[in-house]
């Protein structure tokens, strides 16, 4: 039987592909709280790149026929990354968001570089209301073609019900919001055949994206608690998507 | 429960592949992607009359505000033009190989990933590079990745590079070498070269990638792969 | 010894190709073992694949391969880990020869800053049998760059 409670449950070669987690504010953070913020990212970081945004107005008169357009730099971001180009930190007016690509080292890795950026970046801005948590994994699983076919029904629990007049299904992509009653938050489910990256292969994707958007803890104390209890939620989740026959492909 | 196969050969995939492509992380268009069939999903009959309704009544505003930003790892190609300056022309396409190498990480183990980051941060070592050089071609990369996943050598190649940034993969036992350029079309040039007592013998061809193995068979790539 | 631009080069005279560091043959832990079959390929810009001329220069080999390294250096980055390959003029043709590419023409193309410059006209560069050999044959001797002053 599976382990739903799968905060013990530890794969090998674990099927993620990236992992966020997403914290946006109610107000944007300014420019001079941004440079600082870059600054101090720049010591975690081996790379930064700048990300401007612009707000462009075209004015067009319709009796002289004569248009007038004026660009103005609204706000800016910054995206930084490790060496190996795969943890990154995503510093946007609005969001504060933290990235893991493959390889996924676990849960406490992740979270502990969350928890380090996340107090800098208060410590910086100071209190800024928090208008959402995301908590967003993608799952990628890479199953073996036999004949050219794979029945993914016996490796994912999630995907269309079709009638048995159509025999075989060249490709899909579903989704479904869920309310998660244990966090008090929504869940955002998608699943998709993607292109596959490895040879011989077919591969399904389970995108579980778990947010909140009202009563959300503002105090570092509160956040921190609530992600735990997001992270323990999103692995039930993804047991209940998954079959032992797709869990084989990664322990 | 009637069963139903997913199958790649079908036009589907490579018709419209950009398509699927962009699938992945749905909102990154920022439109709410929701596909819910006839009969709902597998189970969804079981579910309350009230809570589905809920959920379609005024579906696309709400998750329009909902939708999660583009993951991070999309923005992999964001800069604030193109890069002009050779050290960030060297380093976007540095990020990007290792982005693609990231999202197969699964299948490589971890001493060979950091041999294989070695080997393109090598390739893109600066005091070697002149402004009009290629670094590596992304799709070129992408390929080499797959086919290494698929042969599974023991032994790692050597990496090298063409002008147009194709990856070079090359393997040496003695005098006998197996070369394969990976091309950006998803094909691979390769070559052998076999020394029978002072006499070389070659042979060369171009294959698709999952054809690469049968090509190369009667060389007896064996001894360049295993221990 | 000099000649007229268009000219062909000697026979027994010799040409040094500048292989870059991802055009050299190597091992997974970076050991050069060689060139690559790449390195004599045309990029998209080039009509002839450009040499120097060994014997333009006197001197000993390091004093013709370091007049070579510094005329290269003015135009282009000679990056310590690269490689001056050396090859005979005639053995070049010969390999073509036996190849079926018996049309190379190995022609004095001097170019500013660049006195001892050499085209290499009609080599099949699409045949990397043929690169191959001229690669593991006949440019069999090599001196790293970071090995000259």
């Amino acid at each position: 039987m599976t382990n739903l409670d799968s905060s013990s449950m530890q794969y090998s070669r674990p099927p993620i592909i990236e992992s966020i987690i997403n914290i946006q504010f109610e107000k944007d953070v300014g420019f001079k709280e941004v440079e600082a913020l870059r600054k101090k990212f720049s010591k975690h970081y081996f790379n930064e790149i700048e990300i401007p945004h612009y707000n462009v107005k075209v004015e067009v008169r319709e009796n002289t026929k004569k248009h007038e357009a004026k660009v103005k730099q609204e706000s800016i971001s910054y995206r930084f990354s490790n060496e190996d180009s795969n943890q990154l930190l995503v510093l946007e007016p609005n969001s504060f968001i933290v990235s893991q690509l493959a390889p996924y080292a676990g849960w406490d890795e992740f979270y502990e570089r969350f928890r380090r950026d996340w107090e800098a970046w208060r410590r910086v801005v100071g209190y800024q209301k928090i208008s959402r948590i995301g908590v967003r994994y993608i799952n990628r699983l890479d199953i073996p073609l036999k004949n050219e076919k794979v029945k993914h029904e016996e490796y994912v629990n999630i995907y269309p019900r079709l009638p048995s007049y159509f025999s075989s299904v060249n490709s899909y992509q579903v989704e479904c919001i869920i309310p998660l009653d244990e966090v008090n938050a929504e869940l955002r489910l998608n699943s998709a055949v993607v292109p596959s990256p490895v040879l011989n292969h077919l591969s399904v994707l389970i995108d579980q994206d778990i947010f909140k958007d009202n009563e959300l803890p503002q105090k570092n104390a509160d956040l921190f608690m609530y992600l735990e209890a997001i992270h323990k939620e999103k692995n039930k989740v993804f047991e209940l998507c998954v079959s032992d026959k797709a869990r084989e492909l990664f322990k | 429960m009637s069963v139903h196969y997913l199958s790649v050969n079908q036009p589907f995939l490579s018709r419209d592949s950009r398509k699927i492509e962009a699938s992945p992380y749905f909102n990154s268009s920022n439109e709410p992607n929701i596909t819910i069939s006839s009969d709902g999903f597998g189970g969804v009959s079981d579910m309350n009359a009230q809570v589905f309704s809920k959920a379609l009544a005024g579906l696309a505003e709400p998750l329009q505000r909902l939708a999660s930003s583009t993951p991070p790892s999309m923005l992999e190609s964001v800069r604030s033009g193109k890069p002009t300056r050779l050290d960030e022309r060297l380093y976007d396409a540095t990020a990007t190989v290792k982005i693609k190498m990231s999202n197969v990480a699964m299948h490589i183990g971890t001493e060979w990933r950091d041999k294989l980051f070695n080997q393109i941060d090598s390739l893109h070592d600066i005091k070697e590079w002149d402004e009009d050089d290629n670094p590596v071609n992304k799709d070129s990369f992408g390929a080499f990745i797959k086919e290494l996943i698929l042969l599974k050598p023991d032994n790692h190649p050597g990496l090298g590079l063409s002008f147009n940034g194709n990856v070079i993969a090359m393997w040496r036992k003695n005098n006998d070498k197996l070369i394969i350029e990976f091309l950006a079309n998803g094909k691979a040039k390769w070559l052998v070269s076999h020394d029978v007592g002072g006499d070389v013998e070659r042979a060369s061809g171009i294959s698709n990638l999952l054809r690469l193995p049968e090509c190369i068979a009667p060389y007896n790539p064996e001894r360049w792969f295993k221990k | 010894m000099h000649l007229k631009t268009g000219a062909y080069i000697p026979d027994e005279d010799h040409v040094v190709r500048h292989v870059k560091w991802g055009q050299l043959e190597k091992d997974c832990d970076d050991n050069v073992l060689g060139i690559l079959p790449q390195a004599f390929v045309l990029r998209a810009t080039e009509e002839s694949l450009s040499f120097n001329w060994l014997e333009y220069f006197d001197g000993s080999r390091e004093d013709q391969l370091t007049n070579i390294k510094s005329d290269l250096s003015t135009r282009l980055n000679v990056g310590s880990k690269s490689f001056f390959c050396i090859g005979n003029v005639k053995n070049i043709k010969d390999k073509g020869k036996e190849f079926g590419a018996t049309s190379i023409r190995i022609a004095y193309a001097p170019t500013h800053g660049n006195k001892s410059h050499v085209a290499l006209f009609r080599l099949p560069d699409e045949d990397l049998k043929l690169l191959e050999a001229l690669a593991s044959d006949v440019f069999v001797e090599r001196i790293q760059a970071q090995d000259l002053p």
